[in-house]
């Protein structure tokens, strides 16, 4: 910063500035004109009636990223444009910020004709305001849509109404993926009471059963948010020894799970746990991607927190890495047996915003190309691939992978968040034993799943402050497995939940539940 | 800084004494004349001017949303009024009075221990002689500026965690014991100012440097000859030559007082340190975002600047009251 002052401009630089000047202008006016105009979404030529032929149908739609970001108009894509005759833009969402990235998009009102949603409560509030197509009475429509278990739909009504169509799971996907090469050689069996669970994880902690020399393994490890979503860690333990999932329902009165016995006695073992250092002692701020890696590293034994198909991708992962690691599953099981905390039987729903598709005609349109997504060779193409690339035909009807590393990265985005359900219109697959084993058992153990009594309830409480409530609890969970408050420190956070909203909550949940004919 | 002012002022060379006559339009005219005649130096001021008007004056009118039921769909016009309900929900959340603590704390610490080190830094580096020397520490203490906030915390993670983490690991071998910094309510506080520290420290002397190179060597000759030592000269000429760009640079931190850095914060919160860590900033995304209490996190941030403009007027009548320049 010299004090030099400014030189009067000679005549030719001044032409000089004089052309900089204007061009800036212009750039900078042209920037703040760009934008409007080329909105997102509805464009007035897609009228929607000239369904099924003629010009491809404009389609965009919002999808939870899975993996790395699909090429534009690669193979799976341009498939799928062909068959369904649309024109396909897919904006992929991050899933860190999936949730908040919606609320900004729903905030500003810019919507793709197809949403990914969560069910969570501003995606609820969202639809009760009539955002989204109520889509009940057209889905008799569809064949392909209303030939699904209607659990499916179901889980995903908010006030008995449906608001969009699942991305379709299965509900009892939860197990205990453990290694079995660990349990052989420490002549152990999988745990069933929370004594069996101490001395296995005092176990696998102390015996090195990983073998290098160093107490580097755990028989599984916590991770922030181990007790959110829909796979949550402490609940599962606990519905496994008799508890409920999430909340309890006995005669239309509700009960949260951190106010029964079974929860608490899982707590006070991870507590034991924690204070005997036989899990990782940094959980509170542990990564999930970490507990990947340890994993991969061959130092943990179970896992809690995925399901039953996740077996395959692991064993298939570990083969070259660490030969000896052998998968197996299990379900959850007490004294009394399996017994799984059902999960909602989505990975989500795509939902379809009034704003972008603005007609009954158009919608039609929309949920033929949902439904088309179920047809045989769309089923066949989001769950095994293109033939030659992906997958082969063995046995004349089956279907076998060639490359499972390329459907994974090339394939999977597409089938996490489209609709398919392994079963339903596509060929039988002829895979390894134990990949076989964990899509069945995801299937079967419907038989054993204990579902959420409140979930799809209505509590406006919920809706407004949920997610505080939640973190008072999640808090209060953690600071007690690390010893920082005791029982009565543990209640106080109880009462501060009930008075911040949550003694409200089970009021609304139980008249919702008269109102919804409990 | 005062450099540009001055030069300005200068530059707009005065006609004096023959107009004096027909003052009223003698003096129209000559703003008009002015300004015709430096058009090109106006010219270069309208992007800027359009850059505060598109992007900073225009989305202010959004602000009146926390006084609104504000619903997405019916948009910011077609929202119900609710008054100042949300200020007063606000105020009387049990939560307020740890929020503004917090806050209020970790802005204090910003200055009290934050401000003053890029200053200590920058007079440090201008008594090195040494040009290379010198410029090869700037180079190295920018760097981190360029670094994510991501990225710093994962470092310090990496470094601090009690699984593994090298300060840990060390500490277990001299004492027999951990410290889980990351976890540890009362560390919270230090090690967020450790990272700010760390990251922007060199980043900040960038200004004080500048400032210092246009002091005038000449008094440091003079000093010299009436036989003023280092720290003489420091005191006597240095310091008080760069106290203005100081002042300045304090009245407009003051501005952004109660910016936590929302990044840094969020990424540092744990279930065990959400009683101190928990600020302003992170409270309207839980509100605002994961909530989608528009309105409300609206007037909670409101609030935050209402704060911030009230000391950036305070701490400008107050430097001016001591005879200091201020930022207008």
């Amino acid at each position: 910063m010299t004090s030099k002052p400014i030189q009067p401009l000679a005549s030719s630089s001044k032409r000089w500035v004089n052309l900089i000047c204007s061009g800036v202008l212009t750039l900078g006016l042209a920037a703040g004109c760009a934008g409007t105009g080329e909105k997102a979404g509805s464009s007035g030529e897609n009228s929607g009636e000239n369904a099924g032929a003629g010009k491809p149908y404009k389609l965009s739609i919002a999808l939870r990223q899975v993996g790395d970001i699909p090429a534009k108009g690669n193979e799976v894509e341009q498939a799928i444009e062909k068959y369904t005759n649309t024109e396909l833009a897919i904006q992929w969402i991050p899933q860190a910020a999936f949730d908040d990235k919606i609320n900004v998009m729903i905030a500003s009102n810019e919507l793709p004709q197809i949403l990914k949603v969560n069910y969570v409560p501003n995606v609820m509030n969202a639809a009760r305001n009539g955002l989204f197509w109520e889509l009940g009475p057209y889905l008799k429509d569809y064949p392909n849509l209303a030939a699904q278990d209607q659990r499916y739909y179901d889980n995903i009504k908010i006030d008995g109404k449906l608001f969009g169509i699942p991305n379709y799971r299965d509900i009892g996907r939860a197990a205990v993926v453990y290694r079995k090469d660990w349990f052989d050689k420490a002549g152990l069996t999988l745990p069933a009471t929370m004594d069996d669970w101490y001395n296995v994880m005092k176990a696998f902690s102390e015996s090195d059963p990983d073998g290098n020399g160093k107490q580097d393994s755990y028989g599984t490890m916590l991770f922030k948010n181990y007790n959110a979503g829909t796979q949550p860690v402490i609940t599962r333990l606990a519905v496994s020894i008799g508890g409920v999932n999430r909340w309890g329902e006995d005669n239309g009165k509700f009960t949260p799970e951190f106010k029964t016995q079974p929860y608490m006695d899982v707590l006070k073992l991870f507590r034991r746990l924690y204070a005997d250092k036989l899990i990782n002692q940094d959980f509170a701020v542990y990564d999930v991607t970490e507990l990947d890696k340890a994993m991969y590293d061959g130092r943990v034994g179970m896992r809690l927190n995925v399901s039953a198909q996740n077996v395959q991708s692991y064993s298939v992962a570990m083969k070259d890495t660490i030969p000896a690691a052998e998968w197996d599953i299990a379900p959850f099981a007490g004294p009394d047996g399996p017994r799984i905390a059902g999960e909602p039987g989505n990975f989500g729903f795509l939902a379809i915003p009034k704003s972008a598709v603005k007609d009954e005609a158009e919608l039609k349109r929309v949920l033929a190309f949902l439904d088309k997504l179920m047809d045989e060779p769309m089923s066949t193409l989001q769950m095994r691939g293109i033939e030659g690339k992906h997958y082969e035909v063995v046995d004349g009807t089956k279907t076998k992978f060639t490359d499972f590393a390329l459907f994974q990265r090339e394939v999977k985005p597409y089938r996490d968040g489209l609709l398919n359900i392994e079963g339903y219109n596509v060929p039988e697959i002829d895979d390894t034993p134990i990949a076989l084993k964990g899509t069945k058992m995801a299937r079967d153990n419907v038989q054993y799943a204990v579902p959420n009594p409140a979930l799809t309830l209505n509590s406006p409480t919920y809706n407004e402050r949920g997610v505080e409530l939640d973190l008072i609890i999640r808090d209060a969970e953690t600071k007690y497995i690390m010893g920082q408050i005791d029982d009565a420190g543990f209640q106080a956070e109880v009462d501060k939940w009930a008075k911040a909203g949550g003694d409200a909550v089970v009021k609304e949940y139980e008249s919702s539940f008269v109102e919804l004919g409990g | 800084m005062n450099a540009q002012i001055r030069t300005t002022g200068s530059s707009s060379s005065r006609p004096g004494g023959s107009t004096l006559g027909k003052e009223r339009v003698s003096r129209r005219s000559e703003w008009l004349r002015e300004l015709i005649k430096d058009k090109w130096m106006y010219a270069m001021l309208l992007p800027g001017v359009f850059f505060f008007i598109i992007f900073k004056y225009v989305p202010m009118y959004g602000v009146i949303i926390a006084f609104q039921d504000y619903q997405p769909f019916q948009g910011v016009l077609g929202s119900s009024w609710a008054g100042l309900k949300h200020f007063e929900r606000f105020f009387s959340e049990p939560q307020f009075w740890q929020l503004f603590r917090n806050t209020l704390l970790l802005a204090i610490y910003n200055i009290v221990f934050f401000f003053p080190l890029p200053i200590v830094l920058a007079l440090m580096l201008n008594e090195v002689r040494v040009e290379r020397f010198k410029r090869f520490v700037q180079t190295m203490i920018y760097i981190p500026h360029f670094v994510s906030w991501v990225v710093v915390v994962g470092v310090f993670y990496i470094i601090l965690t009690t699984e593994g983490g090298i300060i840990n690991e060390m500490l277990f071998a001299l004492t027999g014991h951990k410290i889980a910094f990351l976890l540890e309510p009362s560390w919270f506080r230090t090690i967020i100012m450790s990272q700010s520290i760390w990251k922007e420290v060199g980043w900040g002397t960038i200004i004080f440097l500048a400032a210092l190179s246009g002091v005038d060597v000449q008094l440091y000759e003079a000093a010299r000859m009436d036989g003023a030592n280092r720290l003489r000269q420091l005191w006597h000429i240095t310091l008080p030559a760069i106290r203005s760009t100081i002042v300045i640079l304090l009245i407009l931190r003051l501005g952004t007082f109660l910016d936590s850095g929302f990044e840094h914060i969020f990424l540092m919160l744990a279930p065990t340190n959400r009683d101190v860590g928990e600020v302003f900033d992170t409270y309207v995304y839980v509100k605002g975002l994961t909530q989608a209490q528009y309105s409300y996190s609206a007037a909670v941030g409101l609030f935050k600047s209402f704060i911030g403009l009230i000391l950036v007027l305070g701490a400008n009548w107050m430097a001016k009251k001591f005879g200091q320049e201020g930022v207008y």
